[in-house]
């Protein structure tokens, strides 16, 4: 070997070892240890801060209030009974999955004793779709701790909309809903519901592979005489969207809990609820007798009509679905989104990258991925408007928490229906929504895709409120984990 | 390093067999699953907990297609510099470039269905580019070893 061939030789494999050396630091810095969400990505807003500084865990209601309703919900890790199906391992909730259907009415102070009897890992509750106080999100690390086994947390907030909701752990999400630690919320108008109008709730979700209406793996028969209303609430609470369609004409009477204004009847259309979203479709059962079958998923159905009327075949998925940007009737929003305090985009994209020292294809906000994503900052009072563009291959459920977005327009196509308030918006590749909320609930809130192993693979930003802040931590000693 | 290049493109030949294997055998699982009363909706597909026979086929179809062959491409592509191939980095470049089609090709399927037909075509024609690069090399020797012999006095 000459000594011009030693020297290269040296020289090579110095330039080598400085590349592993670097590779392995730049590998080592994207692990993420504990972490505050404080701490997450670029602020667009770095305003200072005037006065105190607002722990989220002040957020609550009226703690003098009296609760109205009062429930205690135990979870236990274990085998989950699926009739019809086979049992799996999970969770349960008072010893059931789904858990039980919480009701309340508009306007009451609904209580929540959590107990976490044996969730190795901890767990919350999170109300999905309520617009609850902060403190009461239940998202581990950011609004509160888990709950470790033998532990208790008591959520408490007032029920201000009608309509239907569900609750479910947001800790280690990904894994303890897809489990079934979940359940459906219902809150009626203060009121009643709609006087001789039979109430159905119909939560989906997969266990193991299963499809389940009401956590059986059959189909539902629900016994109301001839001529009768009935109100389907469906919950999709699983990882992808549910259509839903009807052997008879139906109406979209509410989605995410909000009603739909003059909703007109469909025939030969499907409609699709995303992933976290809800439902409600009404039918009416016919006069002369015969039962309607609402398909509630790809795999179930819920059979309305009186006793001893035969169930109608399953009818095909119609090929077309109900738009919600032009369905019902436009209605005053309650604010003006067209001269919004603040303007933001959440644009998703994917592309290859490290994240905790994992490599892996990952979800990209506005090209940057977790945990350098943006962080919405809002000031109390603001009107907000986002333009949230899908460039990805997927369609991804975006789910704002503690607030509800309305629907301006769709790839430049004003909203021309029924205001399309949503909590949950499926948003399909290449789709972009322009949609506005009222910041009217200080906090730091979760702003993720409900295909909840996305959230997992970064697809999680937050927005946060001037002067908020938060204690918990993620990736602790506590264990938080919330997606 | 020649050596190198031929594994290499041996590979992603290779890596296009077991495509084209995994997916069969998803698609025919899923097919049997669905003749037997299964139901495969959004639902199942994100909770990624289907369990027919076959559905190994669609992952194993995500890992090679998205992880193996593209590295195994770019690493031919990065050989083929130090490798003394005739035409090896002109075959290494055209196999990438195939390869890279395919892979956003495949990406994109569930938002454009019509790209399936370029992606199952695009497969052959990564398959043919990977078979005929390392194919060079043996071509090459064996002109090598003529032009040797031819000037060996007899």
């Amino acid at each position: 070997m000459s000594r011009s061939e030693v020297g290269r030789r040296l020289v090579a494999s110095v330039a080598a070892a400085s590349a592993i050396g670097l590779a392995v630091l730049g590998w080592s810095s994207t692990r993420l240890g504990e972490y505050s969400v404080l701490a997450m990505g670029t602020h667009d807003h770095h305003a200072p801060v005037p006065g105190a500084v607002v722990d989220v865990a002040s957020l609550t209601a009226d703690p003098t209030r009296p609760a109205d309703v009062r429930v205690r919900l135990v979870a236990r890790a274990g085998t989950v009974d699926v009739p019809g199906g086979r049992p799996v391992e999970g969770y349960t909730v008072n010893g059931t999955s789904p858990g039980p259907t919480i009701r309340a009415r508009q306007g009451e102070l609904l209580e929540v004793t959590f107990v976490n009897e044996s969730v190795a890992a901890g767990a919350t509750i999170h109300w999905h779709g309520v617009d609850v106080p902060n403190a009461e999100d239940g998202v581990a690390g950011v609004t509160q701790d888990a709950v470790p086994v033998g532990g208790s947390h008591v959520y408490r907030f007032v029920v201000a909309d009608a309509g239907t909701y569900w609750y479910h752990s947001h800790q280690v999400s990904h894994e303890q809903v897809e489990a079934g630690l979940l359940g459906a919320l219902v809150v009626e108008p203060s009121g009643g519901g709609a006087r001789g109008v039979t109430d159905v709730v119909a939560v989906l979700h997969l266990y193991a592979g299963q499809h389940t209406l009401n956590g059986a793996a059959r189909d539902e028969r629900v016994v109301v005489p001839a001529g009768s209303r009935v109100r389907v609430r469906v919950v999709d609470t699983d990882q992808g969207t549910a259509a839903v369609w009807a052997s008879s004409p139906y109406r979209v009477v509410a989605v995410d809990g909000h009603d739909v204004v003059a909703p007109a009847e469909v025939t030969g259309r499907h409609l699709l609820v995303p992933a976290g979203g809800r439902a409600d479709v009404e039918v009416v059962t016919p006069a002369g007798g015969g039962a309607v079958r609402v398909h509630v998923g790809g795999a179930r159905s819920v059979v309305v009509g009186p006793a001893g009327a035969g169930a109608p075949a399953p009818v095909p998925q119609p090929r077309e679905h109900v738009d919600l940007l032009a369905y019902g009737s436009p209605a005053p929003l309650g604010f003006d989104p067209t001269d919004p305090d603040r303007s933001y985009e959440y644009v998703i994209g994917r592309r290859p990258g490290i994240i905790d020292g994992r490599p892996g294809f990952f979800w990209t906000v506005n090209g940057r991925m977790f945990p350098d994503v943006p962080m919405f900052g809002v000031r109390a009072g603001d009107v907000v408007r986002m333009r949230i563009a899908n460039q990805s291959g997927e369609v991804h459920p975006m789910h704002l928490h503690g607030h509800h977005l309305v629907v301006l327009s769709r790839d430049g196509v004003a909203a021309q229906g029924s205001p399309w308030w949503v909590d949950s918006l499926d948003v399909h590749p290449g789709e972009s929504y322009d949609v506005a909320f009222v910041a009217d609930n200080p906090g730091i809130w979760s702003d993720h895709c409900h295909t909840l192993p996305h959230a997992v693979e970064g697809l999680v930003a937050h927005v946060m409120y001037d002067g908020v802040t938060t204690p918990f931590t993620i990736n602790g000693p506590l264990g938080n984990q919330p997606e | 390093m020649r050596r190198t290049y031929v594994v290499l493109a041996w590979v992603v030949a290779g890596g296009v067999f077991v495509q084209a294997m995994a997916l069969a055998f998803g698609v025919g699982g899923e097919s049997h699953f669905i003749q037997g009363g299964g139901v495969v909706d959004k639902a199942l597909v994100e909770s990624r907990t289907a369990d027919f026979t076959g559905v190994i086929g669609f992952p194993i179809h995500a890992i090679v297609g998205g992880m193996v062959i593209p590295l195994a491409a770019l690493a031919l592509v990065v050989v083929s510099f130090f490798a003394r191939v005739p035409g090896g980095r002109k075959w290494a470049a055209i196999l990438f470039a195939l390869v890279i089609v395919q892979v956003m090709a495949g990406y994109s399927i569930k938002d454009l269905p019509y790209l399936g037909i370029l992606h199952g075509g695009n497969a052959l024609a990564v398959l043919l580019t990977a078979v005929q690069s390392a194919r060079r090399v043996r071509v090459v020797d064996r002109s090598a070893v003529d032009a040797a012999s031819t000037r060996v006095p007899v």
